[in-house]
């Protein structure tokens, strides 16, 4: 037999009622209050889960329940009938320093991987399985809106562009999936010198950059870098690998409320710009390859890059640059790789 | 015997859940969580709001939440896919997007609504549940015409809005039989909000000022930072100062049938709180956060209390419906704050 104290509410009204509760061995429960006196049987009562040390409710048949926190009381009841094993397992877990250590390893490990394996992976494949039409949609409606933000019409000489376009179409005639790629010239106060690759094969380069480049070699290796984002699909990459990681900061932290919103943001973010200096690294990698078998040497992107570097520090509204730490280490590796 | 007794005091809401011990709820919740690939993001829930519930005393008895996983468990499923419909056809089809934002938009009174509603009616305390009953057109009202107007008269109707939205949600809450009731504050908010909007407005000029007068360059790097690193600080003492006296001002209008409601939160110790919370959840990569919550919580519920007249022992409940969670898991993605 065991015995504890608690509060006995009946659910009709507000008030409280101290009573004595005895559970007998044979399952009968015995409620003893100052003018009351109930009879159960365990095998009739339902048990809230152990969290913590909180008290806890005994809801009775017919709706009337009892309130303690004599945990330790009712877990010794509740072992002897054998209720609820999966929830006193979640509380042996959360109730041990060792395993919330453990659980603390291994949730960085497990966060640690999905970030650096799993999201990469899953997005590949997920970008492989998005269909051709899909791509012209996002790509159409990504230029649709650059071109309502941030881009006016080209005002560069047509016979420039048209030495540009042959040169980018000579660039990735012979590259595998290269059928839809088209460049696109748009002028831009706001981006300044820049270029941007889109999922469905367009490259938009702005008035600025041409106009930057001290050689047409100079805007071609740009135009590899960009050919790189293409070929590796970067840019459906992206949205499909910060979606996911969305999701998984999202799930992490899910039932966290206002006060930490800037700690759901922040390792969002964070883990963002990873992904994108990784695809910029990917993309000079290729863009050098490219390079190479067009016999232009990758000094000409090391210098391109200075300059744009140097033209949007002068601009002051450095955002792009500024947001990219790595260019002088890009720089500084493409150097590298000169013979 | 039930205590008739006869109480004028001011009893004040008390919470005794320990940040150690939330920690590791809290943990094995994130564990279990990615190893169920989400799944379990349900039953976390539950044992999360359980555990701040369930630790949360008035004249020595606990509150309850009651809803059970599977409910959530479905709501969060059938909002993520509503979610993800939406994500997608923002590329596939303009017509399909444009149709399910204007329906986000007309069922946002109806999500705010059944929200309320899943949690109240999941709350419980001594055994009597409380309750919701604002109506959808009223909702419609204050949550779609107010905001309307609001934008019309250039955020000049702001304040009245506030009051009408706390008191929709106020005057529509019951604990069991018993009405919830909001005296109306709509001059003490404007007051409130054009004093903030004042000191906003100061602290904007002078930043202004400051980055004219430092001018542009490399020189300038250093000072512009520490100034605006001062400014986040005063932003966070605006935004303190119209969330306690907001909060405190509403609270302290309300009352729970004859029974009056009191509220005294303090700007500098919520200012802190909120400042120490955000530093400490940065500085420890997140690992802080079960103490950030727990902290944050115990002093404002600390700053709660129920001027109790005469007899706090006959409540009654009323009848108990089913609600399910589909409402309370929308807001939930939707990121709505009823801001109660």
């Amino acid at each position: 037999m065991k015995k504890l104290r608690a509060y006995y509410y009946d659910g009709q009204n507000s008030g409280r009622q101290e009573v004595e509760v005895h559970f007998f061995d044979s399952g009968d429960v015995h409620i003893q209050g100052e003018n009351l006196a109930l009879r159960y049987r365990f095998a009739d009562m339902r048990l809230d889960p152990r969290i913590g040390n909180m008290a806890r409710h005994l809801h009775l048949p017919g709706g009337a329940q009892l309130e303690t926190a004599d945990n330790d009381t009712l877990d010794a009841v509740a072992r002897t009938f054998d209720h609820g094993i999966v929830q006193r397992l979640v509380h042996t877990l959360e109730s041990s320093w060792g395993v919330a250590l453990a659980a603390l390893v291994l949730t960085a490990i497990m966060l640690w991987a999905g970030i650096e394996y799993g999201v990469p992976v899953a997005a590949a494949w997920a970008a492989v399985g998005i269909p051709e039409a899909a791509r012209t949609k996002i790509g159409e409606e990504s230029l649709h809106s650059l071109d309502n933000i941030w881009l006016t019409r080209s005002t560069l000489d047509p016979r420039l562009r048209q030495r540009l376009d042959l040169r980018f179409r000579r660039l990735t005639e012979t590259l595998p999936g290269s059928r839809g790629y088209r460049l696109a010239f748009r002028d831009s106060s706001k981006l300044g010198a820049n270029a941007i690759a889109l999922p469905d094969g367009t490259v938009v380069i702005t008035d600025a950059l041409v106009k930057l480049a001290g050689n047409d070699e100079q805007i071609v290796a740009v135009l590899a870098h960009e050919i790189g984002h293409l070929q590796h699909d970067h840019g459906l990459r992206s949205i499909l690998q910060n979606s996911l990681t969305a999701i998984i900061v999202a799930v992490t932290l899910g039932d966290v409320t206002s006060i930490s919103s800037v700690a759901v943001t922040l390792p969002t973010l964070l883990v963002e710009a990873r992904y994108s200096r990784q695809f910029e690294w990917e993309a000079d990698a290729y863009a050098l390859e490219l390079l190479k078998s067009q016999a232009i040497p990758a000094l000409r992107f090391a210098e391109m890059l200075e300059r744009m570097q140097d033209s949007h520090r002068d601009d002051g509204d450095a955002d792009y640059f500024s947001s990219h730490p790595g260019t002088q280490e890009r720089i500084a590796r493409i150097r590298g790789q000169e013979p | 015997m039930t205590m008739q007794n006869t109480d004028f005091r001011l009893h004040s809401l008390e919470f005794r859940g320990s940040a150690g011990e939330f920690f590791k709820i809290w943990l094995v919740n994130i564990l279990l969580t990615l190893l169920t690939l989400g799944i379990y993001s349900a039953w976390a829930k539950i044992r999360t709001q359980r555990y701040l519930y369930g630790n949360t005393y008035l004249f020595g008895s606990s509150f309850e939440y009651l809803a059970e996983p599977l409910q959530i468990l479905k709501g969060r499923m059938i909002a993520a896919a509503f979610f993800g419909l939406f994500i997608l056809s923002e590329y596939y089809s303009s017509i399909l997007y444009g149709i399910l934002f204007i329906g986000v938009i007309l069922l946002t009174p109806l999500i705010i609504i059944r929200s309320m509603r899943f949690n109240l009616a999941n709350t419980a305390y001594r055994n009597i549940r409380l309750g919701f009953d604002g109506n959808y057109r009223s909702a419609l009202l204050v949550f779609m015409g107010l905001p309307l107007l609001v934008s019309l008269t250039a955020g000049l109707t702001y304040p009245y809005f506030v009051n009408q939205w706390k008191k929709f949600l106020i005057d529509n809450s019951r604990y069991g039989t018993m009405h919830f009731s909001m005296r109306a504050a709509t001059p003490e908010l404007y007051r409130i909000y054009l004093s903030a909007g004042a000191a906003f407005f100061v602290a904007i000029v002078a930043f202004g000022f400051f980055v004219s007068m430092v001018g542009k360059g490399q020189a300038a790097a250093v000072p512009t930072v520490v100034f605006g690193v001062l400014m986040l600080h005063v932003l966070l003492l605006i935004y303190g100062y119209m969330t306690v006296n907001v909060t405190n001002l509403i609270i302290n209008h309300s009352q729970l049938h004859t029974h009056r409601l009191t509220c005294n939160l303090e700007i500098g110790q919520y200012c802190w709180l909120v400042y120490t919370n955000v530093l400490g959840i940065i500085l420890s990569f997140g690992l802080l956060t079960p103490w950030a919550i727990i902290r944050l919580k115990r002093y404002k519920l600390s700053c709660i209390a129920i001027q109790v007249d005469g007899d706090f022992e006959r409540f009654v409940a009323a009848e108990s419906e089913k609600i399910d969670a589909i409402g309370e898991e929308f807001s939930d993605l939707l990121d709505i704050d009823f801001g109660l």
